[in-house]
């Protein structure tokens, strides 16, 4: 019998790429075979489950509805992302810290200042992913440029802000950049406190790619578009140095 | 002097760590509501109520259903927070447990109501939609690029030769972050299984 499969191998198989000996020796090993069973419910639960895209919120006005009714004072959701990096000591309000996102609906409607943050995903994979094309509204853009004393890449870049049925997004567009040093990485900076969102990175080559915005980033402070040359060296920290950067303007 | 703004700091920033909520985040929720903090439900509100709705809207006839069982659900988690035992579980795993049985009174309610036989079909059925509206939840959770690794291996069909190539990683990288997130997804599932008994 082959000796039992390296567990890169069986994660493969259980997607269902092609590995004869991996799949044969599953099939006579019962260690084996459990743990490849497992791992095959995850990727079907997975498949089937529609992606964490998929998921949907509640209506803002529920959370007021289940406040309202647990004999205590009522608790905020707090709004402000600068919230999670300083919780307030008081103050009144009552701030939650933690918080990974905001999930509810902005609350700074008619005030449409700048940026924002999220995950990496380029235009393309957005739209396989969700299946849906969201229209959207350039609210704010920005020139992005070399620092003073930074590195020059060349080319030319841009960044917006769109507003969605979804949320905001932000658009990086990047034209003959010349390649990172390791990887770039785009952020969201606020100019005041050099408080630093991390939005993903820009796979090499890609000409633009679009950020979602998670719920809850102050806009007003979280206005500038920063990318920098991360090295590889799993530090999930700003490097700092920037390669580009430029402020949303309306 | 490299920037016009103040230059960003190489520092742990904790607006950087809550991109991804960490094991050690949940816990603490976890403490926080037993401990009768109500800011912690709200922040596990603000957490895992798309995990919860997603479920109840799955599960449920109308939106309306949805929002009524998902506000159930919090105002119960609250209610009994002290029978929660943040060292034997954590919350997402409690909340869908309660989720799933507030499903199932209503399922049983409606069943009373128009008298039909289909409630040990309909318990499958919302524990693989509980079960896959968690597994979506933690590839939410993986941070990058793993979660766009997975998102490409599962929604686009791509081998790991493909993710490689469009990320420009090494096939060592791509193939241990998809081994990796499977685990993390098959040990989610394993928590949320050991709170739904």
């Amino acid at each position: 019998m082959q000796q039992h499969c390296e567990p890169e191998d069986m994660a493969l198989l259980a997607l269902g790429e092609q590995n004869q000996p991996c799949q044969e020796h599953v099939l006579s090993c019962p260690q084996c075979r459990q743990e490849f069973d497992q791992l095959c419910e995850v990727v079907t639960l997975g498949r089937a489950s529609g992606g964490p895209d998929s998921l949907v919120e509640p209506s803002p006005e529920l959370w007021e509805r289940i406040s309202s009714q647990l004999d205590t004072e009522p608790v905020a959701l707090h709004t402000d992302v600068k919230a999670l990096a300083e919780p307030s000591p008081s103050g009144g309000e009552n701030v939650i810290p933690m918080a990974r996102r905001k999930r509810t609906l902005p609350r700074w409607t008619g005030l449409v200042a700048a940026a924002a943050a999220g995950i990496l995903m380029g235009g393309a994979v957005v739209a396989t992913i969700t299946g849906q094309d969201t229209p959207s509204s350039v609210v704010a853009s920005a020139e992005l440029t070399p620092m003073p004393d930074g590195p020059d890449r060349g080319g030319q870049a841009e960044a917006s802000l769109n507003r969605t049925d979804n949320g905001y997004t932000i658009t990086v567009k990047a034209s003959d950049i010349q390649g990172p040093e390791g990887f770039y990485e785009v952020w969201l900076l606020d100019g005041e406190n050099s408080g630093l969102i991390a939005l993903g990175s820009l796979a090499p080559g890609e000409k633009e790619a679009t950020f979602p915005v998670p719920d809850g980033v102050d806009l007003s402070a979280f206005n500038a578009v920063d990318v920098s040359d991360e090295p590889l060296d799993g530090d999930p920290t700003h490097s700092t140095v920037t390669v580009l950067r430029g402020t949303l303007q309306t | 002097m490299v920037s016009l703004l103040a230059p960003p700091v190489r520092r742990a920033s904790a607006i950087c760590e809550t991109r991804f909520m960490s094991d050690l985040d949940v816990a603490e929720i976890g403490r926080q509501l037993a401990a009768g903090d109500e800011s912690a439900l709200a922040e596990a509100y603000q957490r895992w109520s798309r995990l919860v709705y997603t479920v109840a809207l799955r599960s449920l006839p109308t939106a309306a259903d949805a929002e009524d069982v998902t506000q159930t659900v919090f105002i119960s988690a609250w209610r009994s927070r002290h029978n929660f035992n943040p060292e034997a579980g954590n919350v997402p795993a409690w909340l869908l447990a309660i989720t799933r049985r507030r499903i199932a009174d209503h399922h049983r309610k409606r069943r009373d109501e128009v008298s039909l036989e289909h409630a040990p079909e309909a318990l499958t059925q919302d524990a693989d939609i509980s079960d896959q509206v968690s597994v979506a939840d933690e590839i939410d959770e993986l941070g990058e690029p793993a979660g766009q690794i997975i998102r490409l291996a599962f929604f686009d069909d791509l081998t790991h030769q493909q993710i490689a190539h469009k990320l420009d990683m090494p096939l060592g990288t791509v193939k241990s972050h998809i081994r990796r997130s499977l685990q993390r997804m098959r040990s989610r599932l394993e928590v949320t299984h050991a709170a739904a008994l």
